[in-house]
């Protein structure tokens, strides 16, 4: 792969979950990329002419071309890197299934926040949508994703959007408890939810997208004794 | 006869639409089974049991749910009569502007159509904002958002047709109105006019009536 045929930028933000959806998708496809560390309170003037419409990130940039929205950005690198590991399987009815619990992970993610915004004594309606969540979901991937049961070790060859998914939002799952003084993720609620996350955070290549413990406790705090709304 | 393809719904939905127009213009034939929405068929709790909703589009027995994902995979199964743009760049910019109209514009109109009095006004312009950016942004100087005929992107922004402009009758507040969005207003009725979407578009009146009665008695 020559240097001019390919340059990848990726404009991101350490702990946006968004961000490192794309982050380890690209490394799971092997995909050089140039990474650039964004300031979200002083957004770079390359952020705000990419991305014009939300000035968010993650933003790919593919030979100079932006590519925004996390998971448009992932249909967008298996379309283009359609050699080598793929994020969705070859077969129209699997990729549908696959489309709809990524789709539904993030659904998770958005009850998450919900809880990061609730105050500390209205804690409990949140939580228990969280919880329904991740039930769904436990109930929902058994079958296709899991056939043999909860796992104790995955390929990193294996990874698949599903698996990019549940890294960006329970990747960092112990620091999120640790901010909120929560419960989210309990082993004998989610068996096969909490061993798969743990098999994927053994990973190397996992561990070098998710966010250190303490440096994102730190962030979680912040951001909520700041009155941000995530 | 039974079709291999059948589709769940309910008359008053976009998402569903989004899913008839997409079939029609690629000449599916389908079963379509209108569901009575306070009283779920056992068969739709059973296709969508994380949801519970409608559409679900059943192909020979297997249920798909979720309206995005259900017009992908109808864009793959039958890539007759595309729906998307072949280039990889130009899919990711439709998709772009389907994840917008799908999430920011829908949570918009629904805020618009939900809020009192209070905070209608707020809501109103919010959903103005949408519109400008929709316009200026993704339809450009374009007859449609899919260029010089309809596409994907067209299907899922007719939240700006029937659904809106229920809403603004509804809550008693014009957003999309010619003199301050002029394209996407033509839009609007080049939309309307479309062979197949003209054929296919839900009652005006029942609409009207069928949101006002939502909306002064939410259960």
């Amino acid at each position: 792969m020559g240097s001019g045929e390919n340059k990848v930028v990726l404009h991101g933000m350490w702990a946006s979950p968004y961000v490192k959806r794309v982050e380890l998708a690209l490394k799971i496809k092997g995909i050089p990329f140039e990474y650039v560390e964004e300031n979200l309170r002083n957004k770079s003037p390359q952020l705000l002419k990419y991305n014009p419409v939300q000035k968010k990130v993650p933003v790919l940039v593919h030979n100079g071309k932006p590519v925004c929205e996390s998971l448009v950005i992932l249909e967008y690198l298996d379309e283009v890197w359609s050699t080598g590991p793929q994020l969705l399987p070859k077969e129209p009815y699997q990729r549908a299934n696959f489309r709809f619990w990524a789709a539904y992970i993030q659904q998770l993610l958005e009850s998450i926040f919900k809880l990061f915004n609730a105050d500390k004594e209205a804690h409990e309606k949140p939580l228990q949508e969280v919880h329904e969540k991740l039930r769904n979901l436990e109930d929902g991937v058994k079958e296709f994703y899991f056939p043999e049961g909860s796992p104790n070790h995955i390929s990193a060859e294996n990874l698949g959007i599903l698996d990019v998914m549940l890294v960006s939002v329970l990747g960092p799952f112990r620091a999120k408890e640790e901010a909120f003084s929560v419960k989210i993720l309990d082993p004998g609620k989610n068996p096969l939810i909490f061993s798969w996350i743990q098999a994927l955070i053994e990973l190397p290549l996992v561990k070098e997208v998710v966010p250190p413990h303490d440096k994102m406790v730190g962030v979680l705090q912040f951001l909520k004794q700041s009155g941000f709304k995530f | 006869m039974d079709k291999e393809v059948k589709l769940h719904g309910f008359w008053s939905s976009p998402y569903v639409y989004w899913v008839i127009w997409a079939l029609k213009l690629k000449g599916i034939e389908y079963d379509y089974i209108e569901e009575d929405l306070p009283n779920k068929s056992e068969l739709l709790l059973r296709y969508n049991p994380v949801y519970k909703k409608v559409p679900v589009l059943v192909h020979a027995g297997k249920p798909i749910s979720e309206s995005p994902v259900i017009l992908e995979y109808i864009e793959e199964v039958w890539p007759h009569n595309p729906l998307l743009p072949k280039d990889p760049y130009e899919r990711s910019v439709a998709r772009f502007w389907i994840n917008f109209a799908t999430d920011k514009v829908r949570s918009a109109l629904l805020s618009f159509f939900w809020e009192g009095e209070d905070g209608k006004k707020e809501a109103a312009e919010q959903m103005f904002d949408l519109l400008k950016i929709s316009e200026e942004q993704a339809l450009g100087d374009k007859k449609f958002f899919g260029g010089n005929s309809i596409n994907m992107v067209d299907l899922i922004f007719a939240l700006f047709t029937c659904w809106i402009q229920t809403t603004e009758q509804v809550v008693g507040i014009k957003v999309l109105e010619p003199s301050r969005l002029p394209r996407l207003h033509a839009w609007v009725n080049n939309f309307k006019e479309e062979p197949i979407i003209k054929e296919n578009l839900p009652d005006s009146e029942r609409m009207v009536e069928h949101y006002t009665r939502i909306r002064s008695n939410p259960n």
